[in-house]
């Protein structure tokens, strides 16, 4: 059994699918390559593949992460390239690395978001910022600057590093609408890169500091 | 002009229209641009497999690109009007309008509203005489295209038969005609004589002082006065790929086509006749293709398509070499339903991979006297043993499939539906208590009969919805057991299905009305209103019963009598009449009764080739899930 993490973009056509079509169509890809999958044990097999975060509907991705395990050690720079000439329009397979330790959905933490607008609401200095947020158990004022890492933009380039994972997950769509005072699409925006907590700060999913 | 991605954003499954799909085909766009038209969702005809055939068949030639065209869900017809997006290609995105033959497949009566609303969608008029000369053609092909009339106003020119054995030659003939110019009758003109081929603005049809048609004549010199259906003595081809949806479809798998026709001559049953003779691919060809198609999309499970799978002549073999090579890949093999016999029984054993509780039965018919009259060729000891080898098997849930309205029916016929349910239910009380863990449920499903052109039943007076509706109360009242669950068709939709199934050409104004009513998705109960096709037959000024709950008397021509499919009317008429005095008629295997295409049948009369003797089978028959549900919602 070997444990990989794949660093892949998700855009295009491909952004308007969801997370489980996903999931089906990553998994057609990966049998179409011939490689050595391994699967679960049990009457329904299925290939040992998981995303780290899911996507919303119309959002590009530029940095995402799966696990996948095969059954034997393979080269994983040919791995790569035989994703590649599987992959439907809008995945790009950028590396392949061997991973052990905890799965991509449990240590992601933040992620980055880019969008074009301009700011004229500075959400970064206030000390606190409740809305009214959706649970489980009805509508609930929360406040939302504690998972608010980062903000900054460079013209009209705006960039968010906000909480994302299966702990903490601020919505992207709520922060930009607030920040720029109109509604943003999904359409709009690109989900630059994943992060897992390092210490105080944060290291992106497929290495380097963010 | 596409969907933008905020109107993407604003609909139910943006990936139904986005394409982008693995194996779709783009190519330059001076070729034939062909619009592979499906009436109905993208998870619908992604999902059949005749769209992935005769996709790859168009795009094998360097001169044809094919894309494909569904109807868009109702929330996307919404925003498309409103947004002015005409209806667009899926590959290139390019209006259906600057394409050069849009064909609409048609493979059920109540998707033809949609074809209006995809020609009104794509900037075109609805009726083919008041489209211009720069509009595409329009054509139309499958099953229903057998009686092509009910839309003989909106359609160009119909294509009927196997798709393989003639399109070449009318693609060929548009390619002539794209160089040389001239006009769309020109085209139509010259290719009226292929094979499979029909024009009707070529014909004039009169009727009687009854109603009926008097006389179906050709208007226009040269054209034949009989329309040969295209046939393909051999199957050969099979696309080396399938497209892959990006969303989840009906069926996410690869279809195998085991055989194209029947010999088994269910008298209820038009495939089983339009389809004729039975034609079989060879084992090795099959598991060649399974093998490719394995790789060339990834799925994850193969159904073996055939009206009747384990009448192939090698069909135990055939399982076996799939299994050979799906097992090692994790494949999964699906059997659609199919006959309860040795060599099913045999093949759902080992394919049976994950542990279903539940398999589907089709009696047809609760009292062996209708069975006897549809020729079924089944016995209730057959279906009962059947069953309790089910039970034995662990299963303990069984889905039992019949018809109401059969002709010749009577009130015994009704009530044997709950008795034999009740029995199937008793046969599991038979086996030991340790063998019982869990409580049997049996759901039985009635449908409505609509009686199909060029089937013996072609006769036959349909039954009104009300008569429907009392056989259910009657099926109701007659379920005792609480083991039993009880579903039916809606009567109404098959109403109306009938009307259009043996329509004439007076029925497209029925068709254009309720389409101007608002009339689509009429397949989909949540979208069907009887009152707009009642009040589209007033405003037609067409009488609905005339084409329903009329009988027929036995020299009635037909509107779809002008096709020549090479089985004669007097066989069906012998086999209708047949039907009245309960007589089994054999399968072609056991005897051939020259239904006028026994020149054209090439398969060894052999006997079925099974695995097992029966007795020794130790598992269980029918089919997973309820699929002829997930065709027709």
């Amino acid at each position: 059994m070997t444990k990989t993490r794949i660093q892949f973009a998700k855009e295009g056509a491909l952004r308007f699918i969801g997370h489980l079509d996903f999931l089906r169509v990553f998994g057609q890809m990966l049998r179409r390559t011939g490689l050595p999958l391994a699967y679960s044990q049990g009457f329904n097999p299925h290939i040992q593949l998981g995303f780290a975060l899911p996507l919303p509907l119309g959002m590009a991705s530029i940095n995402d992460y799966a696990d996948l395990t095969f059954a034997q050690p393979i080269d994983l720079i040919k791995a790569a390239a035989q994703m590649q000439a599987h992959a439907p329009q809008g995945l790009t397979v950028r590396r392949i690395w061997e991973q052990e330790g905890r799965a991509a959905a449990a240590i992601t933490t933040a992620a980055d978001y880019v969008f074009t607008g301009t700011i004229t609401t500075d959400l970064l200095s206030k000390p606190k910022y409740i809305i009214a947020k959706k649970t489980k158990s009805g509508i609930k004022d929360t406040d939302i600057r504690p998972d608010i890492f980062a903000i900054y933009n460079e013209g009209t380039q705006i960039t968010m590093k906000l909480a994302a994972g299966s702990g903490r997950f601020l919505n992207p769509l709520t922060v930009a609408q607030i920040i720029t005072g109109r509604e943003v699409t999904a359409g709009e925006v690109k989900r630059l890169e994943l992060y897992e907590q390092v210490g105080e700060g944060f290291a992106a999913l497929g290495g380097g500091r963010g | 002009m596409k969907l933008t991605d905020p109107m993407l954003l604003r609909v139910e499954k943006p990936g139904r229209y986005v394409g982008g799909e693995v194996n779709a085909v783009i190519k330059e766009k001076n070729l034939t641009r062909f619009g592979f038209c499906f009436p109905d969702t993208y998870e619908m005809g992604m999902s059949h497999l005749g769209l992935q055939m005769l996709y790859f068949f168009m795009n094998r030639r360097p001169d044809v690109w094919c894309e494909r065209v569904f109807m868009p869900w109702v929330d996307t017809l919404d925003v498309m009007r409103e947004e002015g997006v005409p209806l667009y290609a899926l590959e290139s995105g390019d209006a259906v309008r600057d394409l050069d033959i849009l064909g609409f497949t048609l493979q059920y009566e109540m998707t033809f509203t949609n074809i209006l609303v995809m020609l009104e969608l794509g900037g075109m008029a609805v009726r083919s005489a008041d489209r211009l000369e720069s509009d595409p053609l329009i054509c139309a092909g499958g099953p229903c295209a057998t009686n092509p009339e009910p839309l003989a106003d909106f359609i160009d020119f119909f294509y009927i038969g196997d798709g393989e054995a003639t399109l070449d030659i009318v693609l060929d003939a548009y390619a002539a005609h794209k160089k040389n110019g001239g006009t769309k009758r020109d085209f139509l003109r010259h290719i009226s004589i292929i094979d499979g081929v029909y024009v009707p603005a070529f014909y004039d049809v009169t009727y009687g002082a009854d109603g009926t048609i008097a006389d179906f004549v050709p208007n226009t010199a040269g054209v034949p006065a009989r329309v040969k259906r295209a046939f393909l003595p051999k199957l050969d081809f099979f696309p080396d790929r399938f497209l892959v949806p990006l969303i989840e479809a009906v069926h996410n798998r690869v279809a195998l086509e085991l055989a194209r026709g029947c010999m088994r001559g269910c008298r209820f049953c038009q495939a089983g006749y339009i389809y004729r003779p039975l034609r079989e691919r060879g084992v090795d060809e099959l598991v060649a293709q399974a093998q490719t198609l394995l790789s060339a999309t990834g799925h994850e499970e193969i159904s073996l398509l055939s009206l009747s799978a384990c009448d192939h002549s090698a069909f135990g073999t055939l399982v076996d070499a799939l299994l050979a090579v799906t097992e090692p890949e994790r494949v999964s093999i699906s059997l659609p339903s199919t006959r309860l016999d040795a060599a099913f029984l045999s093949a759902i054993e080992k394919t049976q991979r994950v542990r279903k509780s539940s398999i589907t039965v089709a009696p047809e018919a609760g009292s062996q006297r209708m069975r006897d009259v549809i020729n079924k060729n089944l016995t209730q000891d057959e279906i009962l043993d059947g069953c309790e080898q089910a039970y034995r098997g662990g299963f303990h849930k069984i889905k039992l499939y019949f018809m109401a309205g059969l002709p010749f029916e009577d009130a015994a016929d009704v009530a044997a539906i709950g008795t034999l349910a009740e029995q199937v239910v008793e046969r599991y009380y038979t086996l030991p208590y340790e063998q019982r863990k869990k409580p049997v449920a049996v759901s039985v499903s009635t449908a409505c009969f609509v009686p199909k052109p060029f089937t013996p039943f072609q006769w036959a007076a349909q039954s009104p919805p009300e008569t429907f509706e009392a056989q259910q109360r009657e099926v109701k009242a007659n379920i005792k057991r609480k083991q039993i669950s009880y579903r039916y068709h809606d009567a109404k939709t098959a109403f109306i299905e009938g009307a259009l199934a043996r329509g004439d050409r007076r029925i497209g104004a029925v068709i254009e009305a309720a389409y101007r009513a608002g009339a689509k998705f009429d397949g989909w109960s949540e979208h069907y209103k009887h009152d707009t096709w009642l009040d589209a037959f007033d405003t037609a000024g067409v009488d609905v019963n005339f084409y329903t709950t009329r009988p027929r008397n036995a020299d009635e021509i037909f509107p779809w009598d002008f096709i020549d499919l090479g089985i004669r009317k007097s066989f069906l008429l012998d086999e209708w009449k047949r039907a009245q005095e309960a007589k089994l008629s054999p399968n072609c295997r056991d005897s051939c009764a020259a239904c006028g295409l026994e020149n054209k049948c090439h398969n060894e009369i052999a006997p079925v080739v099974s695995t097992q003797p029966k007795q020794d089978v130790k598992s269980t028959f029918g089919f997973f899930g309820d699929e002829r549900d997930l065709i027709r919602p």
